[in-house]
């Protein structure tokens, strides 16, 4: 009982790990230019950067979530989520300690501010990433896998 | 045997990686035909912005800078870091603490407000609230300090 429930709540969070990748991709695919602005507004990237990054992040982040979503080699698609959020979460606090006034851009036009808050959600969807990575083993039987 | 993982590991990282970046490419030439967002961004947010306030370019103000009162719409930290010289700060987060400013501002005078750039909406939202109180002559500075300092132009701190 207390395992099958464990079952679940694994499985649950990586339904809205899944849902919040894949909801942030359509956000920015929505419109790729207000993307483009808020990831300028870091004032960190030359503009080739900025431009590779409203093509392939959204993408990334809609397969990311889709292989989530379907538990499609889920080990890797955990540490690929994983090293998007830190990346994600490192630029909010460089932003924070610079004291920029910017929009953090995760959900396209929709998005919030940069702030602790901002730090503190994406701190959150890491730490549930690592649980999910560390339990890795009781969502791996249902994982479809080529190799296997 | 080792060898043998970490090839199967690139192996999958490759087929993770591959199909976003081969949609992207694909999806973005077929519906902006290329990629340069950033550029036709900053074209689009200066052109189509749906102001009523006058924008205008860093040399276009410069031409009124002796007979309009230049206004910094940053925080006040902002501002003591450094500002356009011979401008005031009315922060439009801090706004009603400024009143008294506000009401020393001749209501005829041209004020030209200017915040961060061109992402920050700081000095709409102060055109805004300066309406309100009755100004009428109200331009926007939307290249910002930021495109002051590209300019490399004097600084005030």
């Amino acid at each position: 009982m207390k395992l099958k429930l464990k079952t679940y709540s694994l499985e649950f969070i990586r339904l809205v790990l899944a849902f919040l990748f894949i909801l942030a991709s359509i956000e920015k695919l929505k419109n790729p230019f207000a993307f483009a602005l808020s990831i300028d507004a870091y004032r960190i990237f030359p503009e080739f950067f900025v431009n590779m990054s409203v093509l392939i992040i959204p993408w990334l982040e809609l397969f990311v979530g889709f292989g989530l979503l379907f538990n499609y080699k889920l080990r890797l698609n955990l540490f690929v989520y994983l090293f998007l959020m830190v990346t994600f979460t490192l630029l909010v606090v460089f932003a924070v300690i610079k004291g920029l006034d910017i929009e953090c851009g995760c959900f396209g036009e929709s998005s919030s501010k940069v702030g602790l808050k901002k730090i503190f959600e994406n701190l959150l969807i890491i730490l549930v990433n690592v649980i999910l990575i560390r339990n890795f083993s009781v969502l791996k039987k249902n994982e479809i896998s080529e190799r296997e | 045997m080792r060898i043998k993982f970490n090839n199967n590991y690139i192996k999958d990282l490759a087929s993770i990686l591959f199909f976003p970046i081969v949609f992207s490419l694909v999806y973005n030439f077929i519906v902006y035909k290329d990629f340069n967002f950033l550029a036709r961004a900053k074209e689009k947010s200066v052109h189509t912005t749906q102001s009523e306030f006058k924008e205008v370019t860093i040399e276009e103000a410069q031409n009124y800078f002796s007979q309009a009162i230049l206004i910094d719409a940053r925080s006040e930290e902002n501002y003591l870091q450094g500002h356009i010289p011979n401008s005031i700060n009315i922060p439009t987060k801090n706004f009603d603490n400024y009143l008294d400013k506000v009401f020393e501002l001749p209501q005829d005078s041209l004020l030209i407000i200017y915040c961060e750039g061109i992402h920050c909406n700081l000095s709409h939202l102060l055109a805004e609230k300066l309406k309100t109180f009755g100004f009428k002559n109200i331009w926007i500075m939307y290249e910002g300090i930021e495109g002051w300092k590209q300019k490399n132009l004097p600084i005030e701190k």
